[in-house]
């Protein structure tokens, strides 16, 4: 059985969970007080994730942390299809330059959210403005895909980059960073809710 | 923008950070009702203070331990903050849930938890699911001497009540204002029939549209753990959040006309009357209807 | 000066692509909130982005049918703005003047146009360009009036094969649009640019390319226009002097931008 070491509110836990709900793989969580309890800093949590973050799985003898990680081992090892993660080295580099982004520049999105919710320290105009500059290259790059007629963000099928990605730019709005500027992101978010066992998490509507 | 001169806001009592955050210096320099205030905690005795220009402490203000927060008040209160003799009972947990920020007044906060009509809509699958979408008439009044209001006997059918549940049901429900920023609610207890579950916001306005929400609960439940109710409750407050942060304008409309109701409604038109007959202005919409959104 | 983003003028504020079925579109105009949806005959409608309940910004609801919901209470409203259906109250047929304030609105040339005003005409009219294409929408994050400045001295390398000569000229179309043309009679090619005022700070710009072009061009006409509106927001954006615009024969490595 899978285990989701998890916390409702956090957008990186909800991209596991919301793939594992897309492929229709059962899963058990393990709730972690990451807040107000701080939990994931604690000894016996760091025996589990040295850096100390959420999500981690675990799934018989594998541990992993790093939504991102899991991702790439979950298509991997549930996805008979092999569309979320296929296997030709183009496609695996392009998800994989779209997976980097996901943990890196977008997770200024993450930042801002969490200084505006949870009283994080961050500096709040750099981590909205690198945003903004995050959420503009994802739009200009979804504008290019529709002009193709593509609806993803890698190839023609949604892929863990999309799952990756998604999270945090439809949570722009806890951090302070409207949408309202990229239509070609909000017309990616539309496509994505309509995919069969896609499930929401606070701060994200169903449609 | 600086400490408020409203009177209704100032005279009166408000929760700034619950004792683990306190204690543990999370929660040191805060602001309330525009003033930057510093918490102190010397043994078990809070000390609240306003920071003065270099950021060293002023003024002192009175300090309560109360429902496991610290209270205090920037004015000089008429009444003390409300009796909740549940918090007393050895059965019951109190579940501190920790403060969230919103970007809202506390008086739309306020009033969006009196609401039941959003349930299907915001709370989909859990507090309510359509096409179950009716509101059943209610009770609105405000209770004298005490002056707060309640409304009861309140209903509503929902697919997951509360962490235990594991069916649907028809709650009922009793909610009470004992001040313009604080109110419980009083819920159907899945795991004890005929008893109550408490929640409650304790609304700590920092400025007119930014809020800390310190909730908590006062539930009879023995088996979900502290983690998981604190989830259940956070994933409820921050769907609530999302609208909170988007409704026009910013301050809450008093008189009547400015927004539309129905009697759904009830108790929120009751909540504006009340908030009018006090003379409140901190938290409200000064402005005339067409300039809400332009 | 006289004031070139007069209120009572339309403006556009969506390529028509964009706004398919199904979607609520916000909208900003003059730092006022919109949005636009269609309707299930295709028809638009512009209303102010409040609920008229407890001020729920409509953008975030959903499409039932033919009505827009609200996100908050559900309330469901028709393509007129009246309410149709309170859910809290299911068999209460809500009063006549439970409505959303709605704003002008109407689709021409591949574009949405609304006013936050009473302008004294129709939109303008694009007809004199026969072969429109919408190629994309862009934000940038200056001044309207920087942006139309920009524009009147911009230059631009036509689609297609053959095409090096970045010369062309610019010209005010109508009232926030302006028309980039080739100077060469043989094979003229435009770009169009219909400028949105979002506020003081921000202008949507809407970027149409006018081509004779096959069908199973019109895709690569689109990424040399969305190309090239990119370039124009950098130059824009990093206050290069404007005149020294101009695209090269191919494009350029990408040069580092601001984060």
């Amino acid at each position: 059985m899978i285990h989701l070491y998890d916390y409702v509110l956090s957008g990186s836990c909800y991209k596991v969970r919301l793939f594992l709900s897309i492929i229709g793989k059962e899963y058990e969580e393990r709730a972690v007080d990451y807040y107000p309890g701080g939990e994931h800093r604690t000894p016996a949590f760091l025996e589990l994730n040295p850096l100390g973050q959420i999500p981690v799985l675990t799934d018989g003898a594998v541990t992993l942390r790093d939504a991102q990680a899991i991702l790439v081992y979950l298509a991997g090892k549930y996805d008979a299809g092999r569309s979320w993660y296929p296997e030709d080295p183009e496609t695996q580099g392009a998800i994989a330059m779209w997976l980097s982004f996901a943990g890196g520049e977008l997770m200024n999105s993450s930042a801002a959210r969490l200084h505006d919710m949870l009283f994080y320290d961050f500096d709040i105009h750099k981590v909205r403005a690198a945003a903004h500059a995050a959420f503009r290259v994802l739009d200009d790059h979804l504008t290019d895909r529709e002009i193709d007629r593509g609806d993803w963000i890698v190839g023609d099928n949604p892929t863990i980059a999309d799952i990756a990605c998604f999270p945090y730019v439809a949570l722009g709005g806890d951090g302070g960073i409207s949408l309202d500027d990229y239509h070609a992101i909000r017309r990616w978010m539309s496509q994505i809710k309509a995919i069969p066992g896609f499930t929401i998490m606070p701060g994200i509507h169903a449609t | 923008m600086a400490k408020t001169n409203d009177p209704v806001a100032l005279n009166d009592w408000q929760a700034i950070g619950n004792l683990d955050e306190i204690q543990s210096g999370k929660r040191r320099n805060t602001r309330l009702l525009g003033q930057e205030i510093i918490v102190e905690m010397d043994g078990d005795r809070p000390y609240v203070f306003e920071a003065n220009a270099a950021g060293g402490m002023g003024r002192e203000h009175p300090a309560q331990i109360l429902y496991g927060h610290i209270w205090t008040t920037l004015g000089k209160p008429e009444k003390p903050p409300l009796d909740m003799p549940e918090f007393l009972e050895d059965k019951r947990r109190l579940v501190s849930c920790g403060a969230v920020t919103v970007r809202a007044s506390a008086l739309r906060i306020v009033e969006n938890f009196l609401d039941m009509s959003h349930f299907p809509y915001v709370h989909t699958g859990v507090l309510g699911e359509e096409p179950i979408t009716e509101v059943n008439d209610y009770k609105s009044e405000i209770r004298q001497p005490d002056d707060e209001l309640w409304a009861t006997e309140c209903s509503f059918f929902q697919p997951q009540a509360a962490m235990s549940a594991e069916d649907g049901q028809v709650s009922e429900y009793m909610y009470r204002v004992s001040s313009p920023f604080v109110t419980v609610l009083y819920k159907t207890c899945p795991a004890v029939e005929g008893a109550w579950d408490l929640v409650g916001i304790f609304v700590q306005p920092r400025d007119e549209a930014v809020c800390d929400v310190h909730t908590f609960m006062l539930v009879l439940d023995d088996l979900s753990t502290y983690t998981a109710l604190v989830h259940f409750q956070h994933k409820i407050f921050l769907q609530d959040r999302s609208i909170l942060e988007n409704q026009l304008p910013k301050g809450l409309p008093l008189s009547v006309g400015e927004e539309t109701a129905v009697k759904a409604d009830g108790s929120s038109m009751l909540y504006r009357r009340w908030l009018r007959q006090k003379g409140l202005k901190f938290g409200t919409w000064q402005g005339d209807r067409d300039s809400q959104a332009a | 000066m006289p004031n070139q983003f007069p209120q009572n003028a339309w403006y556009a504020v969506s390529g028509s692509p964009l706004l398919d079925w199904g979607n609520i579109m916000p909208v900003r105009l003059f730092d006022t909130e919109r949005i636009a949806w269609r309707d299930g005959d295709g028809e638009i409608h512009v209303w102010r982005n409040q609920c008229i309940h407890r001020g729920m910004r409509l953008q975030y609801g959903f499409i039932d049918g033919n009505r827009l919901a609200c996100r908050y209470h559900g309330w469901r409203f028709g393509p007129d703005g009246k309410c149709a259906l309170i859910p809290a109250h299911p068999d209460m047929a809500p009063p006549e003047d439970f409505c959303v304030p709605s704003s002008p609105s109407c689709e021409a040339d591949g574009l949405i146009w609304t006013t936050i005003g009473e302008p004294a005409g129709p939109p303008p009219d694009l007809s004199e360009f026969e072969n429109l294409t919408f190629c994309r929408s862009i934000a940038i994050d200056t001044a309207p009036e920087t942006v139309q400045a920009a524009a009147d001295i911009a230059r631009f390398v036509p689609f297609g094969a053959g095409h090096t000569d970045s010369a062309c000229s610019s010209r005010r179309a109508a009232t926030g649009v302006v028309a980039l043309e080739t100077s060469g009679a043989s094979s003229p090619q435009a770009v169009v640019l219909a400028i949105q005022p979002v506020d003081a700070g921000k202008t949507q710009l809407h970027v149409l390319a006018n081509a004779q072009i096959a069908d199973t061009d019109r895709g690569a006409l689109r990424r040399h226009y969305a190309a090239w509106a990119r370039q124009f927001r950098w130059h824009i954006e990093n206050r290069r002097r404007i005149e020294a615009v101009r695209l090269p024969e191919s494009l350029p490595a990408p040069e580092s931008l601001p984060v």
